[in-house]
């Protein structure tokens, strides 16, 4: 570490401009009159607009998902007339300083009506109030993904276990928060735009299409990021607003978020409440499947998911990789007067996997079964593949029942019911939780149509073989802070049997190459793939060449250790270096028609989805008299096919269950009846520390791809979308203790209490 | 979010203080800043004239007295912690330390700026009630001392007066054995509840009991009925549930959105309960 990475508000400009943007202290009022002279008065203030002055220069944010029935909405840039949530932009300050900024925004006068609220998923569904005019019943989208007749199931079943799961709205909260700098060149017409993105050339395409500008001249930079987690996956209106001034004002202008604006109003997440219930037969065999789950979406689709990025998506995975055969859900997408959802890790599918993996616990219990028991008679196995789940999803490979049994060794299963039983005798309660999972990992054009978002997705990359044998790498995908620069060159080291040192890898700017985004589990996957492929197709042609002075065939040729050799005898060959320069420079050497261009860009779109899987497990204690959770254990198993970085991979895991412990145990944006949001500061929205989060034991499975160049799958996500189920199956074992269980989360310690209150087996607990 | 507008001064004297202080009612004394400046950078406080104690020495001193440990308001929470008498006169006040914010908080924050903010939910309130501390004021009229008791007066709310400072809190020896007990959402976190319990044991029965509870109210809670549960009986859970039963009674405990009223009830009587056993040195 060196501390020397320039993240966006690093970047210094001569002349640069500040913003401030004012906004909404209302969930939905009416704009009766805004005065902004004192504000325009004030010392050092360059521009004061409002919804009025950007209108005419950009409708909004419009956000839709090409699906019938789908109802899509406009976000204006700044409200006009009416604002819809607490935070919505309704006016912003240009000004020579922040702190002038920031002074001549207390001086905007703004007179609203107030209008009643929907302010949760309840009175979104009743819609007799409407949140959003353009959308009807406050209803976004009503999703069925499968439609079984499961009642025969439910009226046969030894056992059903059902809930009602209300999962709580959170945050990504990358530790930076979100900033965007634009700067329009007149005499050039060139639009320069930096921003904290994870999607920098569909940012490039939607500033094009949002302020009808020539695309051509729209350079989109991504400086050092400091953590997206999907929340900068998206096109925020303010990325918009930036641009629409600097092309006004000709000057650079500069907006910094800071963490009370990111809270309020870049995108929330997870908020969902799953009505679940899954039917057994006596042996604990799965027979059905139940969900209706409704997303508390917020006033707003985002740019580009939209409220389907929670329970619809959800819905696609929701029988995740057990053999359940019939599946009848229900998934509606609300507005209410909330900041709009977004993608965050995991993104719809955390939710359903806490519901699911906790009634699996709960029918375990109900049986008699071990959870690891009622799991395994229920897994697919290599003898089901292909297995087609009912949503359609083909499971063609993974490593289920292994990840299972490995999970019960690492835990070791036995001893820790005799180390529960010995707590409990001392009044304490441990339990165990576990969740295994399948990841739609590198998510491209077939996943998203599997998960019915439809949208087409593809990156491409450039490689070059220098003159003298080294490496450059261009791609389209930006990191923020995941390592992907040294993942990227490793695949190049790797096809070309070069040294790392020998590839340099050129990011940061839709210059470089097209493609759709860091987002996804997408990261790993299509670096292999479009490095991977325009590598082959680079080398081709160093195999002709290598042919053509070797005499012998193309397909005898092998690069390795840096050289190109007849394959089995490296003596037969040439350093690389002397390979590339014959190219550039030798034209004696070439074959007839030989094109020298050792250069090759190409686009990757995986075939089909690319399936990662793994399981993880948890251990916490919870303490009866403070009601405080501490996870004391964590476990992984990964399998993302072939790691092309070990210690990279164990990064995403270990940083994904500190998200999964901050989702499940502290974090919670809360509202208050009139949609007030309360929590507004870091010390009220509880992040975890190092001190809540516990060492976490790995281990790797490893079934490579084969729709993926070298055999890699995506696993960015896949922490996130298990191991919140893990954390509150194990909250839940220890409750089952003294016949108690949370389905609200997080797991405060509120609401431990108030489970407690409930429990049905307070006597188990000896007095002590 | 940046500050608004403000003029500073640093001045080297406590009567230097006074003087930019006294008269001037959007003057603001700063200690560590780490309760003030968030306030002003999220706008939710805006003094013309902040006047920096930072430079004034005599008030960053502990002195070791005879009768009294006297702590100056500037001595930082990091010294407090570290420091050799603290840790042999008011063990109390070192426990209690280890619950205030985070180290990098503790560097800068100081015992004076934290009794001055008077939190609800601080920790160095309840000590000072505990540990019966008198705090020292100085203002254009002189100098005049305060009982802890008499010096909290509701949530950021003291008995401090238009330009007064605190200058030092003065920590009388205590016979009493004391062990502290805080919960919160995260280790450094504003208590959910907490309690400072301090008793003698003499012939094996309890003696002197002394009871203080925080984060309950809008202020420490001394509370003398529960600690007269104790007097002459011998300490075991059983008495000292018996004494958490009635500890908060008459208070009316406040609801967040971490905790409400019920179970910020419940969790300070276990609380008193855990604080009265390690107190009286019972091994549970
Ligand atoms: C992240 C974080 C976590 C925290 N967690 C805790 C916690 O768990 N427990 C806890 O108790 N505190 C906590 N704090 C607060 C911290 O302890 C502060 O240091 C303390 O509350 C204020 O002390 P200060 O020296 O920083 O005072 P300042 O912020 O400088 O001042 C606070 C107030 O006191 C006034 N003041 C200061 N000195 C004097 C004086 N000598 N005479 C008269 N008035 C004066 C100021 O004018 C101001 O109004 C936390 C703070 C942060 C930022």
């Amino acid at each position: 570490m060196s501390g020397r990475a320039a993240y966006i508000a690093d970047l210094a400009f001569p002349d640069v401009l500040h913003v401030s943007i004012l906004r909404s202290p209302f969930a939905h009022a009416r704009i009766t009159a805004i005065d902004v002279s004192a504000a325009r008065a004030h010392g050092g203030v360059v521009q004061v607009w409002t919804g009025a002055d950007v209108l005419p220069r950009c409708g909004g944010v419009m956000a839709r998902m090409e699906l019938p029935g789908f109802v899509p909405t406009v976000q204006p840039i700044l409200a006009h007339d009416i604002v819809r949530f607490v935070g919505e932009a309704v006016a912003v300050v240009v000004a020579t300083s922040q702190a002038a900024a920031e002074d001549a925004l207390e001086l905007i006068d703004v007179d609203y009506d107030e209008l009643p609220v929907v302010a949760d998923i309840a009175s979104a569904v009743a819609a007799e109030v409407i949140a959003n005019e353009a959308v009807p019943a406050n209803l976004v989208y009503r999703g069925h993904r499968c439609q079984d007749d499961v009642d025969n199931d439910f009226a046969r079943a030894a056992c059903v276990a059902q809930g009602r799961f209300s999962n709580n709205r959170v945050s990504a909260t990358p530790m930076e928060p979100r900033g965007c700098i634009a700067s329009h060149e007149w005499t050039s017409g060139q639009l320069t735009v930096w921003s904290a993105t994870q999607m920098p050339s569909f940012l490039k395409t939607m500033l094009a299409i949002h302020l009808a500008f020539p695309e051509q001249r729209i350079e989109v930079i991504t400086p050092q990021v400091g953590g997206g987690f999907g929340q900068k996956a998206h096109v925020h209106p303010e990325e918009i607003l930036v641009c629409l001034l600097a092309i006004e004002l000709g000057r650079p202008i500069r907006w910094i978020e800071d963490r009370r604006e990111n809270l309020l109003s870049a995108t929330h997440a997870k908020h969902q409440i799953n009505e679940m219930a899954i039917a057994v037969d006596a042996d604990g065999r799965f027979l059905a499947m139940r969900n209706r789950s409704s997303t508390d979406g917020g006033a707003y689709n985002s740019l580009p998911w939209t409220h389907l990025v929670e329970s619809h998506v959800g819905a696609s995975t929701l029988t995740g990789p057990y053999r359940i055969a019939n599946f009848n859900d229900e998934s509606l997408s609300l507005v209410t007067n909330k900041c709009p959802i977004g993608a965050y890790r995991g993104v719809g599918w955390s939710a359903g996997h806490i519901a699911r993996e906790t009634l699996i616990d709960r029918a375990g219990r109900e049986l008699g079964l071990s959870p690891f028991e009622i799991r395994r008679r229920n897994l697919v196995d290599q003898s089901d593949y292909p297995f087609t789940t009912p949503t359609g999803l083909v499971i063609r490979e993974g490593t289920f029942v292994q990840t299972l049994d490995r999970l019960e060794q690492m835990v070791d299963y036995r001893s820790f019911r005799e180390r529960q039983t010995a707590a409990l005798a001392k009044g304490k309660l441990l339990g165990l939780g576990l969740c295994v999972f399948n990841e739609v990992s590198g998510v491209g054009t077939r996943a998203l149509s599997f998960l019915h978002t439809p949208v087409t997705t593809h990156d491409t990359a450039t490689v070059r073989v220098e003159p003298t044998g080294k490496i450059t790498v261009t791609t389209p995908l930006v990191a923020a802070g995941q390592g992907h620069l040294t993942t990227f060159a490793q695949v190049a080291a790797d096809a070309f049997g070069v040294p790392l040192d020998d590839v340099t890898v050129l990011a940061g700017t839709t210059r470089n190459a097209h493609g759709f985004g860091t987002v996804a589990s997408r990261g790993a996957v299509f670096g292999a793939g479009t490095i991977g492929r325009a590598a082959e197709a680079v080398k081709v042609k160093i195999r002709q060449l290598a042919a053509h002075l070797l005499q012998t065939g193309a397909e005898r040729i092998t690069l390795s250790e840096g050289r190109v050799h007849v394959t089995g005898s490296p003596e037969q060959g040439m350093p690389l270096a002397d390979l590339a320069g014959a190219a550039y420079f030798a034209d004696a050497t070439h074959p007839p028609e030989f094109d020298p261009a050792l250069e090759a860009t190409a686009a990757f779109d995986p075939a089909d989805v690319v399936l990662a899987n793994g399981g993880h497990a948890a251990i916490v204690e919870i303490d009866l008299e403070t009601c405080l959770v501490r996870v004391d254990q964590m476990f992984a198993v990964e399998d993302c096919g072939k790691m092309i970085n070990p210690m990279i991979v164990e990064g995403q895991i270990r940083g994904g269950i500190a998200q999964a412990i901050g989702m499940t145990l502290l974090e919670e944006l809360v509202h208050d009846g009139e949609g007030q949001l309360v929590t507004t500061t870091l010390m009220d929205y509880l992040l975890p520390t190092s001190v809540d989060v516990p060492d976490v034991q790995i281990a790797h499975l490893e079934t490579p791809s084969d729709l993926v160049p070298g055999g890699v799958k995506g696993m960015g996500e896949s922490a996130m979308i298990s191991a919140p189920a893990a954390i509150i199956g194990a909250v839940n074992d220890a409750l089952a203790l003294v016949g108690a269980s949370v389905e609200s989360f997080p797991a405060s310690p509120q609401r431990i209490f108030d489970a407690l209150q409930r429990a049905s087996k307070v006597d188990a607990v000896p007095a002590l | 979010m940046k500050f608004p507008d403000f003029s500073y001064a640093r001045p080297a004297t406590i009567s230097e203080a006074i003087k930019l202080l006294s008269g001037n009612d959007d003057a603001r004394p700063l200690a560590g800043g780490q309760s003030l400046l968030p306030m002003m950078a999220l706008r939710m406080a805006s003094p013309g004239l902040l006047v920096d104690l930072g430079l004034i020495e005599e008030l960053a001193v502990i002195a070791d007295g005879d009768a009294t440990l006297r702590i100056g308001a500037m001595v930082t929470h990091d010294t407090t912690a570290r420091s050799e008498a603290v840790a042999r006169r008011t063990p109390l006040l070192r426990q209690a330390l280890h619950h205030v914010a985070h180290q990098a908080v503790r560097n800068r924050g100081t015992l004076g700026g934290s009794l001055a903010n008077a939190d609800g939910s601080a920790e160095m309130p309840v000590v000072a009630v505990a540990l019966d501390a008198v705090m020292t004021l100085q203002g254009p009229d002189g100098v005049r001392r305060i009982r802890a008791d008499e010096f909290f007066q509701g949530h950021y709310t003291t008995a401090i007066g238009e330009g007064e400072l605190l200058t030092c809190i003065d920590f009388p020896d205590s016979a009493r054995s004391w062990a502290f007990e805080e919960v919160s959402r995260r280790p450094g976190d504003f208590a959910l509840a907490m309690v400072a319990a301090g008793l003698q044991i003499a012939n094996g029965k309890c003696l002197n009991a002394s009871l203080v509870i925080g984060g309950v109210s809008d202020r420490p809670i001394r509370s003398e009925s529960a600690a007269a549960v104790l007097d002459g009986r011998t300490l075991d859970r059983a008495v000292a549930t018996e004494a958490a039963q009635i500890a908060l009674d008459g208070v009316r405990v406040r609801s967040d959105i971490h905790a409400d009223a019920r179970f910020r009830t419940e969790l300070a009587k276990n609380l008193v309960v855990r604080a009265l056993l390690r107190a009286g040195g019972a091994n549970d």
